[in-house]
């Protein structure tokens, strides 16, 4: 009675989980578009009037972000311009691609024009943060209830 | 300093071959979008080569657009909004004092210059100062009752600038403490970057930079109160009326024109009423003739010779 009492609590600790770390993937992918949106918003700002030099910008962002944009920054303020690529598991091909040009775009142009696309990179970027989040209210919550249910299921079978 | 700076910003073949010649003598490196590279280099000019200098073109390294575009995106940290309107002007002042003058397409927004885009050419030029070369002037540009305005004359490349960086610099460490503003609108005098200037121009000297000489002279004489101001490359007529006006308000100016002698100014229609009004005290020829920087002559307001011509 113990073993198969253990065995579905495993089932159901093992799927909780998985339904865990794809809450936790969900929730990450929320707040690297948030900080995106946020980062344009700061560039903006700092790009119009204090004309400052973008890694300094960047820099201070990233000194108070607490997601994986953080990485990228530091990533793209210590290797040379042309090297940098975005690579990381939690965005999708075509987001990796938007992320790696947005980088690209930094800096190479007059503050109009440089604002102008900056204006553009808010806009995909808020896009992406509204789609992430109502796809999170909708199926965050579920995602972990239905794994937790399968889990149940599953022990329930094996016994 | 120079070679760090240098090899941050150039290519890693073009910076191999600098490796092969001395900073010393290394005055001007060219590059120019799908030609060769050129090196200005202790007194000539020649192609680079991966081994150094060279006079034929065979060998010499070939640089592209993109590689130029990348150089100029290294040069600005990345940041080419915060220096654009340097890069309108035409030039880029760099650690260590090099000024990377640019050439590209312009963009046009009016009558104003929005930006250079799609560079062609670069043209970093490395300054070398002469510390002590003015020294042999101090007599003849200080009268008992101080400095004296003096312009200095001289064509491109001849060493004006270096010449009067050391005016500048005798003027702000005499003893007397003597007040010097540089108007420093080209960034050549005193190389200020990131608020520091690279050049040595004395301790009491204040650098006003990047901004024309008829700014410099009329708010920095109520703000900063200078004795003396130095300041390059007299143009138009807003110069020398700003520099006309500064003497009028008793402020001593050492300046520089472009010309072969002072014997060419009074064709020059901006400098009429500089000349009838002998606002300068003091003119100084230079030539590059026995190497940049040669004193042809110091003359007094009325062209009198004070000082014959010799090697400086």
């Amino acid at each position: 009675m113990i073993t198969q009492f253990s065995i579905v609590c495993l089932c159901m600790t093992a799927s909780a989980m998985v339904g865990l770390l794809h809450t936790k993937h969900k929730r990450a992918r929320l707040l690297y578009f948030a900080s995106c949106e946020k980062l344009t918003e700061k560039l903006i700002a700092d790009i119009s009037f204090r004309k400052e030099n973008l890694c300094t910008v960047l820099t201070e962002f990233a000194a108070e972000d607490g997601s994986e944009l953080k990485r990228h920054i530091e990533k793209f303020c210590g290797e040379p311009y042309e090297k940098f690529a975005v690579n990381t598991r939690l965005l999708k091909a075509g987001e990796r691609r938007l992320v790696s040009e947005f980088f690209a775009s930094l800096g190479d142009s007059d503050t109009q024009t440089q604002i102008f696309s900056l204006e553009n990179y808010k806009t995909r970027f808020s896009e992406l943060y509204r789609d992430e989040s109502e796809r999170f209210k909708k199926s965050g919550g579920i995602g972990l209830k239905l794994s937790v249910l399968a889990g149940i299921a599953v022990g329930i079978l094996l016994l | 300093m120079i070679g760090e700076v240098l090899q941050r910003i150039l290519p890693q073949n073009i910076v191999s071959a600098l490796d092969k010649l001395t900073f010393d003598k290394l005055y001007e490196v060219r590059l120019r979008s799908g030609k060769a590279v050129a090196v200005g280099y202790g007194g000539r000019y020649g192609y680079l080569s991966p081994c150094g200098m060279s006079d034929s073109i065979r060998h010499a390294i070939v640089t592209d657009g993109e590689t130029l575009q990348r150089i100029v995106l290294r040069a600005c940290d990345k940041s080419l909004y915060a220096v654009n309107d340097r890069i309108c002007r035409g030039y880029l002042t760099l650690e260590g004092g090099i000024r990377m003058g640019v050439a590209g397409e312009t963009v046009f927004e009016g009558e104003s210059i929005r930006t250079v885009k799609n560079f062609t050419a670069l043209n970093f030029r490395i300054p070398h100062e002469a510390v002590g070369c003015a020294e042999l002037l101090l007599p003849y540009v200080k009268g008992t009752g101080g400095y004296l305005s003096t312009l200095v004359i001289s064509p491109p490349g001849a060493g004006k600038t270096t010449l009067l960086r050391d005016m500048a610099r005798i003027a702000a460490s005499d003893k007397l403490l003597y007040n010097v503003l540089i108007a420093d609108e080209r960034d050549e005098l005193a190389s200020v970057h990131g608020g520091v200037a690279m050049l040595n121009v004395g301790n009491n000297a204040d650098v006003v930079s990047g901004c024309n000489k008829e700014y410099a002279f009329s708010c920095a004489i109520r703000a900063l109160r200078p004795d003396i101001i130095v300041t390059d490359e007299l143009c138009d007529e807003h110069d020398t009326a700003a520099v006309e006006h500064a003497i009028g308000s008793g402020v001593c100016v050492f300046a520089s024109v472009h010309a072969d002698s002072h014997l060419r100014l009074p064709e020059k229609q901006a400098f009429c009423s500089l000349l009838r009004n002998k606002c300068f005290c003091r003119y100084i020829d230079v030539s590059s003739a026995r190497g940049p920087g040669t004193i042809e002559g110091v003359f007094d307001e009325n062209f009198r010779l004070l000082r014959a011509g010799e090697g400086a």
